[in-house]
């Protein structure tokens, strides 16, 4: 073709002297220069340069577009004259104006044009069509028929066409005009018919495979175009077709050598460099090649070092070879299992590399049993069910491990690769990576804007496959994080976010939110920065807090929707798994604390959407009171502006923050009238159902959390120790396994049943009234934990009546080892101030560390708040590198505001005995932090804190449980609730929880383990909202059970007869029976005041509260899987308790022989707390209550 | 591969587009109103390149042009800086020392040789030389084919057939 070419332009003179064309249009084509326009285009031009508006130029197109298209549609026109019209069609288009009326005339000129009218007619139909257009089918007989043409310029004008403008489904028919071409006998022909079938490759290589193997035939081509192609098409399927490929590895090696080497026609050369495309084509091809055969990557080593140390790589060109040079590098050292630490790159969790690494144990032993031969298969298998990203971490893990079987036990490679030869490939590609990082630093230091890019570029690619030689770059790195240019910025985090790693993510972290935050930047920039940050936090997050901190600060990102979606699912899946992890004690308060916080503060942000998601999905292990009035108000800024999801998702947290206890009803109620009167007509139905339902639970709520706070707040110990005692008792008896018949009469008649008359309820609403023995089980746990909490026991010493505890103490002859001793001090705690009673009731049991757990507990609140704020408090280490952030004010204006609430004692603070802990947890917490925190609040502190170290000690003392019969009821429920609720938010963890605990109970690390847990949640809050559960638990039963079973739930007692006989369908044994005994008691309580709150509320969606967390849990089923829960761990239990006993008997000694010393001493503490002032618990709720002094 | 080319002047008036990748009208309509204002705010000490959504955009002003390329991320992006230079240079010898108005008068020259120079978005001839070839041969094609029938007969063509 050259050759021709030569000769047309040898020619071209004697054509211009000869003026052939001279007699043409113009003379177009005695050069360029002299050529003028068409007059109009010309004319059209210039009036669209002169246009001084917008509109004046769209007047002048329009008239010119009407102009042409009469033009076009004259009939008879030439193709002369439509190609003369084209131009001003395409510089109109170019404007942006819609000229489709006239494609179908280009379709035209392209088939009936000649030479440059042809020309013209295709250039208009692939600048205004392309293959996704219908008329683009239109062209393709045009096509067929210039690609059959016998003139090579039809042929190459219909093949530059046909690249474009033919789609998938053609290329079958198109197909075979152009497999002809390739072999046509011009060069420039089979040129453009290869790049031809290389688009489409690219568009349908499915289509194309067969055409593979000719094309790689022409890799033998003379001409350097076609060669250039054929690589070029290579280039492009490489990927996809690496094994069909492999065996062009050397040929294309010994090309690029022969290029090199400057074998081919010095008039390919680009400023001195040979063939730079095609260089830069085979090192890519040869990059993916020799990835996968290491006698490629062997005979290229010598050329890539040879490339990389060119003295004279001064053009820019070369240095593009360099940079393709670079990269090769990198993809080679990757594939050759990574020359150190995975973590770098190793994008996959932690337990994806060690499930790849136990894949390949097995794998490796197979081998080296069965041979070479057997390691493919094996290899095979773990690569089954591995992505290539795992394979390539459990590689690189082996390559740590084991060096000697880096090679063979890849399960990426395709073909069994010699391990030995892999081997002296690695430590040929060392030097190789360090000549690679000699050249990264000539191009950050070159002070040339483009090699800085590309430098920091390459320098990501290598510090994926080589960490360490980052290092060597750092002076130059963190100058690019400060570079003027944002893409050399961007660049650079991008490197950060490679190089990130345990230990450097929070600076790494910190760099990356101080690029967005201080220096502005671009949405998209925000976005990556969110990706990149969300990344590496949750991959490599030292501690859940320091992850909080860092991902508010992205949700307060002004952040595209779709991101702020998926980024609050990734921190809600990170917070779920947190929450599950011991290891990070403290987390969930901290996170409960922010997240209300958030709604408090912000205004609809997405934050508060997160904050609500949180709320609602994660499960949280504090109970904690939340300062109604203001989280109220930052729901209702959230749902004057929401949508409507957003708005049912507020409702919803509501009410999930209520039943869990942490909102005051009353405030509640309030709450809702106010938005149902608010929002009456403007609402959707379905929005204002939710808030009805809400207002409906809420007001049931009310009447079983003024139990909680008066009578029943029965303290919940998860792990269910109270059952130890019964254990053991039980096999003392000789009696591992108890009947039914033996057991209920002597327990359950003068405890329950006859006191069933006056139930629940009763006590429930009519708090003073309540003084029958009914219940007393109830009352002596809510006695217990009361005062242990509230600290002080004025308000409820009416309310643990006498009966009751004789009733107790009755049960507990029968459940207990220690008899009448404890029953004693607990009839002598009627007389003392009810703290003291409860002191004595512990002192009695096991005082495990009663005296010294008060100061222990001080400092370890201390600390706790130190902690706990450490990373928000800017001089905390934690946050050392975004001093500057502003997620530290919410943490803190909530303290402040919780503080002054507190201190004012506003009737809300100090409604609830929770809100009393959270008192104590701010004097604690806050101490440091306000000083100015006023007086009351202080006086409160000692009272409290003795409070909370006797629940403390009370709820973990499990050896010492005497009166565990009493508690039998309540905790059960607590654990079936549990297990409810675990189906309900459809996690299931819980039920494992709370089962894992059945089983672990007696054990003394059980009871560390609860009180660590306890201390975590700052102990005093759990109680009370733990009982609060077991009421929400019961009321669920109830809900769940009567609807569901008894289709008319005015009939008392009904749903309960149902309910028990559930349970004993699971609970053959003793325990099964009084189960469902006391259940029965309570479940007709509930059905009463379940049926009252049917009638007020209209309640058929109550469902919908758990029904929306659950989505399908059947709420009968959960009912089965509570029952199923309890009673395996019951089984459990009895089966273990033969071994518990003696250990326990000897704990129960030792901590009874504590417990009396300390009993005299807590007796002290308890005499502070009746001074207390009582506004403190000038609650509305109890001081409705007929109290009266304890004195 | 390269996606699509823009070729604007300092002003932002769209000169030349090409698009290698079929998008709708609106969608182009976008890209260049969005990328024309980005690349139009870099500073002259800047880097040319651009990671902007899905592409890398290369981009080199020569005189008041601006050349705008978007590749895919694996492109070497100094190479595609070396195409927009190639590019410039064959304008530049066809033209003669090309200026703006010769791309706006004789845009559809520019696009001959932007055909003959890439081909479905890759580089199809490096050699500048077998590209002025191909032109200068094409330009010497009539609409007309009877007169230099003879001539490119003898050169070795057979035109119209």
């Amino acid at each position: 073709m050259s050759d021709i070419m030569e000769r047309t332009l040898a020619s071209l003179p004697r054509l211009l002297s000869s003026s052939l064309l001279g007699g043409g249009k113009g003379g177009q084509a005695a050069g360029p220069r002299q050529t003028p326009p068409p007059r109009g285009l010309q004319a059209l031009l210039k009036a669209v340069d002169n246009a001084r508006s917008r509109s004046e130029e769209k007047d002048i197109v329009r008239k010119e577009l009407s102009q042409i298209k009469q033009q076009l549609e004259q009939p008879g026109a030439t193709a002369a004259q439509w190609s003369e019209i084209f131009p001003r069609v395409v510089f109109c288009s170019v404007l942006g104006y819609d000229v489709s009326f006239s494609h179908i005339y280009a379709i035209k000129l392209a088939a009936k044009g000649k030479g440059r009218d042809k020309r013209m007619g295709y250039l208009a139909a692939t600048f205004l069509l392309d293959q996704t257009m219908e008329l683009a089918i239109l062209i393709m007989g045009t096509l067929q028929q210039d690609l059959h043409s016998s003139n090579i310029f039809d042929n190459l004008m219909a093949l530059s066409a046909a690249a474009e403008l033919v789609g998938s489904e053609i290329i079958p028919h198109m197909l075979p005009p152009v497999v002809k071409l390739l072999r046509h006998r011009q060069a420039l022909v089979r040129e453009k018919a290869v790049h031809c079938i290389q688009a489409y490759f690219r568009r349908a290589p499915s289509l194309m495979q067969h055409t593979l193997p000719e094309v790689k035939g022409m890799l033998g081509d003379k001409d350097p175009g076609v060669l250039s192609a054929v690589v070029t098409l290579l280039a492009s399927t490489v990927e996809q077709n690496r094994e069909e490929l492999v065996s062009l590895g050397l040929p294309l090696v010994s090309i690029l050598q022969q290029v090199r080497a400057r074998k081919f026609p010095s008039s390919y050369d680009y400023h001195g460099i040979p063939l730079p495309w095609l260089q830069i084509l085979l090192l890519k091809i040869l990059a993916h090649l020799g990835s996968v055969d290491d006698q490629v990557a062997a005979s290229l080593l010598p050329l890539l070092s040879q490339i990389l140390t060119d003295p004279n790589s001064k053009e820019l060109v070369s240095l593009a070879v360099v940079s393709e040079c670079l990269e090769t590098i990198a993809t080679l050292a990757k594939s050759s299992g990574g020359l150190t630490a995975a973590e770098s790159n190793a994008g996959k969790a932690e337990q994806l590399q060690t499930e790849g690494v136990v894949v390949h144990g097995v794998g490796g032993g197979a081998l080296s049993a069965a041979g070479p031969e057997e390691l493919g298969g094996s290899n095979g298998g773990g690569e089954g069910f591995q992505d290539s990203g795992q394979s390539r971490n459990s590689r690189q893990i082996d390559c740590r491990t084991d060096q000697s079987r880096v090679g063979k036990s890849g399960p990426g490679e395709l073909s069994g690769l010699n391990g030995r030869r892999r081997e002296e490939l690695l430590t040929k590609l060392q030097p190789l990576l360090l000549e690679a990082s000699k050249c990264v630093a000539r191009f950050l230091s070159s002070g040339v804007p483009n090699l800085l890019y590309l430098g920091i570029r390459s320098l990501t690619q290598l510090v994926s496959v080589a960490p360490e030689l980052a290092s060597h770059h750092q002076g130059a790195v963190v100058q690019c994080l400060d570079d003027l240019d944002p893409v050399v910025r961007r660049q650079t985090l991008n490197l950060l976010h490679h190089m990130a790693n345990p230990a450097n993510v929070k600076v790494v972290c910190a760099k990356m939110l101080e690029q967005v935050q201080s220096k502005g930047g671009d949405v998209g920039l925000q976005g990556d920065v969110a990706d990149m940050v969300c990344d590496i936090a949750g991959r490599l997050a030292p501690d859940p807090l320091w992850y909080l901190n860092t991902l508010f600060l992205l949700l307060s990102l002004p952040l595209e929707p779709h991101r702020l979606s998926s980024l609050s699912n990734n921190m809600l899946t990170f917070f779920t798994k947190a929450a599950q992890d011991p290891s990070w004690p403290a987390f969930p308060e901290e996170l409960f604390t922010a997240m209300v916080n958030a709604v408090q503060d912000s205004d609809s942000s997405p934050l508060s959407q997160f904050a609500l998601k949180v709320l609602r999905f994660v499960p949280l292990s504090v109970r904690k009171a939340v300062s109604g009035d203001k989280f109220l108000a930052g729901c209702d800024r959230l749902l004057t502006c929401e949508n409507l999801e957003g708005k049912e998702g507020v409702v919803l947290c509501v009410q999930e923050l209520l039943l869990r206890g942490c909102l005051q009803r009353q405030d509640v109620i309030q709450w809702v009238r106010a938005s149902l009167e608010r929002c009456e007509h403007f609402t959707p139905r379905q929005f204002r159902q939710k808030l009805k339902e809400l207002l409906a639970v809420a007001s049931l709520h009310g009447e079983l959390s003024s139990l909680s706070t008066q009578g029943s707040a029965r303290a919940m110990d998860f792990s269910l120790s109270f059952l130890d005692s019964y254990a053991a008792d039980m096999c003392h008896k000789g009696k591992p396994f108890l009947k039914t018949q033996q057991y209920t009469p002597e327990l359950n008649q003068p405890a329950v049943q006859e006191e069933r008359p006056s139930s629940l309820i009763s006590l429930t609403s009519q708090n003073s009234s309540s003084t029958p023995r009914s219940g007393g089980s109830l009352y002596k746990d809510t006695s217990l934990c009361e005062s242990s909490s509230l600290g002080v026991g004025e308000s409820f010493s009416l309310l643990s009546p006498t009966n009751p505890l004789q009733g107790f103490s009755a049960a507990r002859k029968l459940w207990t080892k220690e008899g009448f001793q404890g029953d004693a001090d607990v009839q002598q705690s009627n007389f003392s101030p009810p703290v003291e009673s409860t002191r004595a009731d512990r002192g009695m049991g096991s005082e495990a560390d009663g005296e010294n757990a008060k100061p222990d507990s001080l400092d370890e609140k201390e600390e706790l708040a130190k902690a706990l704020f450490q990373g928000l408090s800017p001089s905390g280490p934690l946050s050392t590198p975004m001093a500057t952030s502003s997620s530290h004010v919410p943490m803190t204006t909530e303290v402040k505001s919780l503080s002054s609430a507190s201190s004012s004692s506003t009737p809300f603070v100090s409604s609830n005995s929770m809100t009393t802990s959270s008192q104590d947890k701010l004097v604690a917490s806050t101490a440091d932090l306000f000083p100015s925190a006023s007086s009351p609040v202080v006086t409160t502190r000692p009272d409290s804190l003795a409070a909370i170290d006797g629940s403390f000690q009370y709820m973990n003392d499990s050896a010492a449980m005497t009166d565990s019969s009493l508690f039998e009821l309540p905790r059960c429920d607590s654990g079936g609730w549990k297990a409810l609720h675990a189906g309900h938010t459809g996690s299931g963890h819980n039920m494992e929880t709370s089962e894992t605990d059945l089983q672990s109970t007696a054990t003394q690390s059980t009871a560390t383990v609860t009180s660590e847990h306890l201390a975590s949640d700052l102990g005093s809050s759990s109680n009370l909202s733990i009982s609060d559960d077991s009421l929400d638990n019961v009321r669920d039963l109830s809900y769940q059970n009567s609807p569901a079973r008894k289709p008319v739930p005015q009939s008392p007692g009904a749903g309960g007869t149902q309910f028990e006989s559930t349970v004993d369908s699971g609970f053959p044994d003793v325990q099964g029976s009084t189960y469902s005994q006391n259940l029965h008691e309570q479940m007709e309580d509930m059905d009463n005041s379940q049926t009252a709150a049917e009638r007020e509320g209209g309640s058929g969606g109550l469902y919908d509260v758990f029904g929306e967390d659950a989505g399908s849990e059947s709420l009968s089923s959960g009912l089965q899987e509570s029952a199923g829960s309890l009673y395996s761990g019951f089984e459990d239990l009895t089966l273990y308790a033969g071994e518990w006993e003696e250990e326990e008997e000897e704990e129960e000694k030792e901590e009874e022989e504590a417990g009396e010393e300390r009993c005299i001493q807590a007796d002290g503490d308890t005499d502070r707390n009746e001074t207390q002032p009582s506004d403190v618990f000038g609650d509305p709720v109890l001081s409705t209550l007929p109290t009266s002094p304890a004195k | 591969m390269m996606q699509f080319m823009l070729l604007f002047s300092r002003q932002g008036k769209l000169r030349l587009q090409k698009w290698y990748m079929a998008y709708p009208d609106k969608t182009k309509k976008k890209i260049v109103r969005e990328l024309v204002t980005m690349v139009l705010s870099r500073k002259p000490k800047m880097c040319s390149f651009l990671e902007w959504k899905e592409v890398k955009v290369v981009y080199k002003r020569y005189a008041s042009l601006y050349f705008c390329c978007a590749v895919e991320p694996d492109d070497n992006e100094l190479l595609t800086l070396e195409i927009i230079h190639r590019y410039v240079e064959l304008l530049d010898k066809y033209f003669g020392s090309v200026c703006e108005l010769d791309i706006i008068f004789n845009f559809e020259k520019a696009y001959f040789m932007l055909d003959e120079f890439m081909l479905g978005g890759e580089v199809q001839e490096t050699s500048k030389k077998n590209v002025l070839k191909a032109i200068a041969a094409q330009d010497l094609l009539q609409e007309d084919t009877d007169e230099p029938k003879s001539i490119l007969e003898e050169m070795g063509f057979t035109v119209g057939s």
